[in-house]
């Protein structure tokens, strides 16, 4: 509720306050939702700057279309930004996730402890530190079109409307890409499970 | 359902229960507030500059040349019969198919050639004020187009009404950069009373549009209307600020204040409508729609308290005009989000009740099981798990997909 009424400020009056409201509202979230693409801690936030940017840049042009759904609009603009960001860097290393090896991911910056912002007690947070990164690592192994399905309907709690929208998709159609999303999930889980106890 | 089965949907229970534990994945608290300070102060930098550095004026010559480079003029040029006239036209000034031109309307062959006959008045004219008066002018006529285009029975009609409209908001648009680059000349008073005055009237006539006569304009017109509106108000409230700042004596003072009087009148008039339109919304079983109104007859309130107090201002003697011209504006600001609000209401509510109705209650996906699964087996908590928090925080959004994902998550297992 707070976020639409934010929002209609934003749209009405330009205010750049509401939009700052806004940015407290889903930064985190597109924060998450652009780590799990590009897996490095400083690329997400850099990148996360910039969606937030090019979307109050757009909200000011005079000729642009009017957005309905700001939180359609971030996700679309943070999909986009990876996109170019991979682009630029190097047109074959979009593929990374599916082709490193365990090795190569414990060099990556997944580094957790930098990331959860945690305010649990040390045993709790072990714990949760094990599920998240045996989830994460699972994650990781997934399709992107999976995985980002998996994020929005299970971590963010979304409704298959809204998932719809951002993915530019049928109902029908996220319904049943995150029934496969589940399916290979599991497998992987699974799979995992057995590495770890042989 | 086999004991595989049952294992199956309690892990899938785990998995989404360790999903949800990747929300404390967060960009670091320091971080967010250093990113949103930066982001605040290169926007506020932004709108900042974009106001004090308008879009550079136009030279005559600019525009001169511009007509002669314009799309009106290379169609004319293609139509031979049009173009022998606008060139005995041109030449002469004023001629037979000039003067015949004047009645046309968008989609009538001498449409251009009187667009373009008036593109050589502007052209001519020397003085920027002389020209932001012809585009005040021209921008009155594309509006009177529009009421001759309605009362047709063309079938065309949106389409052309269309047409009008988009030009009268390209008249308003150049008026609006006149008015800015007038803005500290002597003579942006003059025109800035002549543009306070003339939106008043288009305010009238793009009303009128909309709910006069007998057959309605398409959604498309109507919004093209809204947003010429909103264009003329704004470039209403520049020319009342130049005005403002421009008053030097009693005499001038009181003509501003008349000024800012009639526009508190057609203020508290929106605020009317918005209240109306706020009345008649249905808020039943609905409680998003009930807190987004109350926000919005809190803002309306909000903006009649200012209102009375600029008012207050106005009557006495002395008063500081500019402050209660504040006021106004911020009032107006107001009830621009009441009216959002109760647009934004309006059409959310529709859509729920269109697509589904109110009364699909959450209850009935709990004691929803798939005809395999015995209920004693299931892990109803499972279930739950998966549906309840959209339940909980967006009720509007619970529909038949929502449910059918709990069922064929227990379809997959």
């Amino acid at each position: 509720m707070k976020e639409k009424y934010f929002f209609l400020k934003l749209r009405v009056a330009k205010d750049p306050d509401a939009f700052g409201e806004l940015y407290n509202i889903y930064v985190d979230q597109i924060f998450r939702f652009i780590y799990f693409k590009v897996s490095r801690k400083e690329e997400a936030e850099d990148l996360t700057a910039e969606v937030f940017l090019k979307t109050w840049q757009y909200i000011n042009e005079e000729k642009a279309k009017k957005i309905d759904n700001l939180k359609a609009f971030l996700y679309q603009t943070a999909r986009n930004s990876v996109i170019d960001f991979y682009r630029k860097k190097n047109p074959t290393e979009n593929l990374f996730i599916e082709q490193k090896n365990e090795n190569d991911e414990m060099e990556e910056n997944w580094s957790r402890n930098e990331i959860v912002d945690s305010k649990k007690n040390p045993l709790e947070e072990m714990q949760l530190n094990s599920d998240v990164e045996g989830v994460k690592k699972a994650l990781q192994k997934l399709k992107e079109e999976y995985r980002e399905a998996i994020l929005l309907k299970f971590v963010e709690e979304m409704s298959i409307s809204e998932i719809a929208n951002i993915l530019g998709k049928k109902k029908g159609a996220v319904r049943v890409l995150l029934h496969r999303a589940i399916q290979s999930l599991r497998t992987v889980l699974e799979v995992n499970k057995g590495k770890d106890c042989p | 359902m086999t004991s595989h089965k049952i294992i199956v949907k309690i892990m899938t229970g785990d998995i989404i229960k360790k999903l949800k534990n990747l929300r404390e994945i967060k960009p670091s608290a320091e971080w967010k507030k250093s990113s949103r300070d930066f982001l605040l102060t290169k926007i506020k930098e932004e709108k900042y500059s974009k106001e004090l550095f308008p879009i550079q004026k136009k030279s005559w010559v600019l525009g001169a040349s511009e007509l002669f480079f314009s799309k009106e003029f290379f169609s004319l040029t293609l139509k031979p019969a049009v173009s022998f006239a606008s060139i005995v036209a041109l030449v002469l000034g004023s001629g037979f198919s000039v003067s015949a031109s004047q009645m046309a309307l968008p989609g009538d062959t001498l449409y251009s050639l009187k667009i373009a006959s008036e593109r050589v008045q502007v052209a001519l004219a020397f003085k920027e004020e002389s020209r932001a008066k012809i585009h005040v002018e021209l921008a009155g006529k594309r509006l009177n187009e529009v009421k001759r285009i309605k009362e047709n029975t063309d079938p065309d009609k949106n389409q052309k009404i269309n047409i009008a409209i988009d030009k009268f908001q390209e008249e308003i648009r150049t008026v609006k950069t006149q008015l800015d680059n007038l803005g500290e000349k002597e003579e942006g008073l003059e025109v800035a009373k002549i543009v306070d005055s003339k939106t008043h009237e288009y305010r009238e006539a793009l009303v009128g549009t909309v709910s006069g006569g007998e057959t309605e304009v398409s959604e498309e017109v109507a919004q093209k209307i809204s947003d010429g509106l909103a264009l003329a108000d704004e470039t209403g409230d520049q020319a009342l600020t130049v005005i403002a700042e421009k008053q030097n004596d009693s005499d001038s003072k009181n003509d501003l204040a008349k000024r800012i009087e009639k526009k508190v009148q057609t203020i508290e008039e929106k605020a009317l409508q918005v209240e109306e339109s706020l009345a008649s919304l249905n808020t039943d079983n609905r409680e998003d729609v009930k807190t987004l109104s109350k926000e919005a007859i809190k803002n309306l309130d909000g903006a009649r308290v200012v209102l009375s107090e600029a008012r207050e201002m106005l009557k006495k003697e002395g008063a500081d005009i500019n402050e209660a011209l504040n006021k106004v504006m911020e009032s107006k600001g107001l009830i621009r989000v009441a009216e959002e609000i109760a647009l934004e209401t309006r059409a959310s509510g529709e859509e729920t009740m269109a697509v589904e109705p109110a009364e699909v209650e959450p209850i009935a996906e709990e004691t929803e099981t798939p005809p395999d699964i015995p209920s004693q087996v299931v892990a109803p908590v499972a279930v739950r798990k998966i549906s309840q928090p959209v339940v909980k925080e967006e009720p509007k959004e619970v529909d038949e997909s929502e449910l059918r994902v709990g069922i064929d998550l227990k379809q997959v297992l």
